[in-house]
């Protein structure tokens, strides 16, 4: 075994790194940078102001005196723009011309004094909705009755659908989770269903299986099977909802 | 400054290729459950009896190294539902033996699966192999008369073998089962009794099933010119094993210890059907029908009430009889409806593999309703 497999084989055989969460809390578009030390989210909310946010290696908001120590440009439509430091919003902004939203935009970013810039290249969809993740990374809020429990499960499906209505697929994995969270939650009233306990608890469990479905295929699959794994959830919900509120009048 | 056209191509295409490969696309949360603490007590009730070194599944899942490597496979295998091979939802009754993940297990596998696997800290140290209850031991117990030999380069192969079995004519048998000798390889079994030309199923059997024993003092009889026949499916494990393997196994009789009432399979096809006499349901045993659907079998009193009593996805490779854990009674002109839903279940196959689902053979069920009136 020549040194390098040895070494190679040793760094596998160590616990997987804790990996941090790359969820674009802003909606924007997410990269890594400064061999994976930091963490970008560019966003885009009207047409003529781009922001950056930065974050350290756990995805955590960079601190300021590190903020002030990043500097950059973007390019786009052939005019390029220094990032301004907005200490007060932790944020970096930069102006930007009369260009379409799917204009090619090019991001020269230097992490650190004395660092070699690195450059990101991305393109837009539409401009970035900066309320859609908002409490994506919060707990999921678990009411306290099985009615408001049921609720918010048809909230969830309905929000999800709401993201898909405005073209944001990609943001579907929020209301997944929270899905995922308040059919767990369901289980406390299990032990009031009597008879109908095993058919609850089977359905939700296909919930929470379709939950996960739709995260991940919100990740790594198309739009229309995003909407393929909602319609799913959306028909499993459906029916799971009157198995509780049949039980419990 | 100026780049040659070359070496500029080559930048581009580098930071194309960088930019490529640092997009973070995905979405992992951190995994707040860990290998020792969380997952392994799942996978040893749930997993180990197939998935252990010598098991019937190509992969084991006893160690934490076996798992890690395992992660995108086990998060595939759970979010298209292939795993556990527990096709069925209950309906108005609850079934026996559930081998299905609790909402609170499969959510654990997912999150760790996805967030990480993280090791945690080695527990007090678990049995390495799988768990295995203590099963109440057969009344009869009757090896097969000469091995099956599963010869060099064959992956699969099926074998029948007939018992005379004088010694249980005229006797209840209340559930059979397979006692596997070359573990690895004996996949899956039928086991039925001949009289004449007819033939009823009595058990089917997988790595890891407990002797099935059906409600209502349900049992089957055993004629006087009865014979007991097993059949056996063979398969590797994996393609790459490719020595010859002998098999001798066992098959385990359970008898009624009184007279018990008879069980008869009424056969349930993708119809509605009548009720003529009344009769208890005591289970559902799935013969054939379409793979890409699901079925639902309910039945409807005389008076239009619809009792849910059972659903689930067909899948040939894992056959298995659904016991209910109490008898459905079925008065005279209630009747038996099973539909039969084109699914969406195999939907994580179709992200994966959209044309998969292109061919579909048809919509039809045939199963048998065991009875005993």
């Amino acid at each position: 075994m020549t040194l390098v497999s040895l070494v190679t084989t040793v760094l596998l055989m160590q616990a997987a790194p804790v990996h941090t969460t790359h969820y674009p809390r802003h909606g924007g578009q997410f990269f890594t940078a400064a061999g994976d030390t930091l963490h970008l989210e560019v966003i885009w909310p009207s047409p003529r102001v781009l922001k950056l946010y930065v974050y350290d290696e756990e995805a955590r908001p960079l601190p300021l005196e590190r903020l002030r120590q990043v500097s950059g440009r973007l390019i786009a439509g052939g005019v390029r723009s220094p990032l301004v430091l907005r200490e007060r919003e932790a944020l970096f902004e930069m102006r930007l011309p009369v260009v379409s939203v799917t204009t090619h935009l090019s991001l020269e970013l230097t992490p650190s004094n004395g660092a070699s810039p690195e450059t990101f290249q991305f393109a837009f969809a539409d401009y970035t909705d900066e309320s859609v993740l908002k409490v994506a990374h919060e707990p999921t809020p678990i009411p306290e009755t099985l009615d408001a429990t049921l609720e918010a499960l048809l909230d969830d499906v309905r929000d999800a659908d709401g993201l898909i209505e405005r073209r944001q697929s990609a943001y579907v994995f929020a209301p997944a989770v929270r899905a995922r969270d308040h059919a767990l939650a369901l289980e406390r009233f299990l032990p009031q269903l009597g008879d109908v306990r095993p058919r609850a608890e089977a359905a939700i469990r296909e919930v929470v299986r379709v939950a996960w479905l739709l995260h991940i295929a919100t990740d790594e699959g198309t739009p229309a099977q995003v909407e393929g794994a909602l319609d799913e959830l959306s028909r499993l919900i459906a029916e799971l909802v009157p198995v509780f509120t049949r039980a419990a009048r | 400054m100026r780049l040659p056209l070359a070496a500029a191509t080559l930048l581009a295409l580098a930071v194309f290729s960088w930019h490529g490969a640092r997009v973070a696309a995905h979405i992992t949360e951190v995994s707040p459950f860990t290998f020792h603490e969380d997952v392994r007590p799942i996978l040893q009730r749930r997993c180990t009896q197939c998935h252990v070194e010598g098991g019937v599944a190509p992969t084991a899942l006893v160690r934490y190294q076996d798992a890690r490597s395992q992660s995108w496979p086990i998060r595939q295998a759970l979010m298209s539902g292939r795993m556990p091979p527990w096709h069925a939802q209950p309906g108005a009754v609850a079934l026996k033996e559930e081998q299905a993940l609790t909402a609170r297990e499969l959510d654990v596998l997912m999150t760790w699966a996805a967030g990480g696997t993280p090791e945690g800290r080695r527990r007090a140290r678990i049995a390495e192999s799988p768990a295995a209850g203590p099963m109440l031991a057969p009344d009869v117990t009757m090896a097969m008369p000469a091995a099956f030999v599963l010869a060099q380069g064959v992956q699969e192969a099926d074998h029948e073998v007939v018992f005379a079995a004088e010694g249980l004519r005229g006797k209840w048998i209340r559930a059979v089962n397979v006692l596997p000798d070359a573990r690895a390889i004996v996949r899956r079994a039928q086991i039925s009794i001949r009289s004449g030309a007819d033939e009823q199923v009595i058990g089917l059997w997988l790595p890891g099933d407990e002797p099935q024993m059906l409600e209502a003092n349900g049992a089957f009889l055993m004629p006087h010119d009865g014979t007991l026949v097993l059949r056996l499916h063979y398969q590797r494990p994996r393609p790459a094993d490719a020595a010859a393997v002998l098999d001798r196994s066992s098959v385990g009789v359970y008898l009624a210890r009184a007279p018990a009432a008879q069980i008869r399979s009424l056969t349930i096809v993708s119809a509605r059907q009548l009720v003529t006499r009344p009769m208890r349901a005591v289970a559902i045993r799935p013969i054939a029908g379409s793979v890409d659907a699901t079925m639902r079998i309910v039945a409807i009193s005389r008076d239009g009430v619809r009792t849910s009593l059972l659903r689930f996805n067909l899948r040939p490779e894992w056959p298995r009889r659904y016991v209910f854990a109490a008898p459905v009674v079925l008065q005279p002109r209630s009747q038996i409806d099973v539909s039969v839903v084109p699914a969406r279940n195999d939907l994580w196959h179709t992200l994966t593999s959209p044309a998969a689902r292109a061919a579909s053979p048809g919509i039809f069920f045939r199963g048998a309703l065991e009875v005993v009136e």
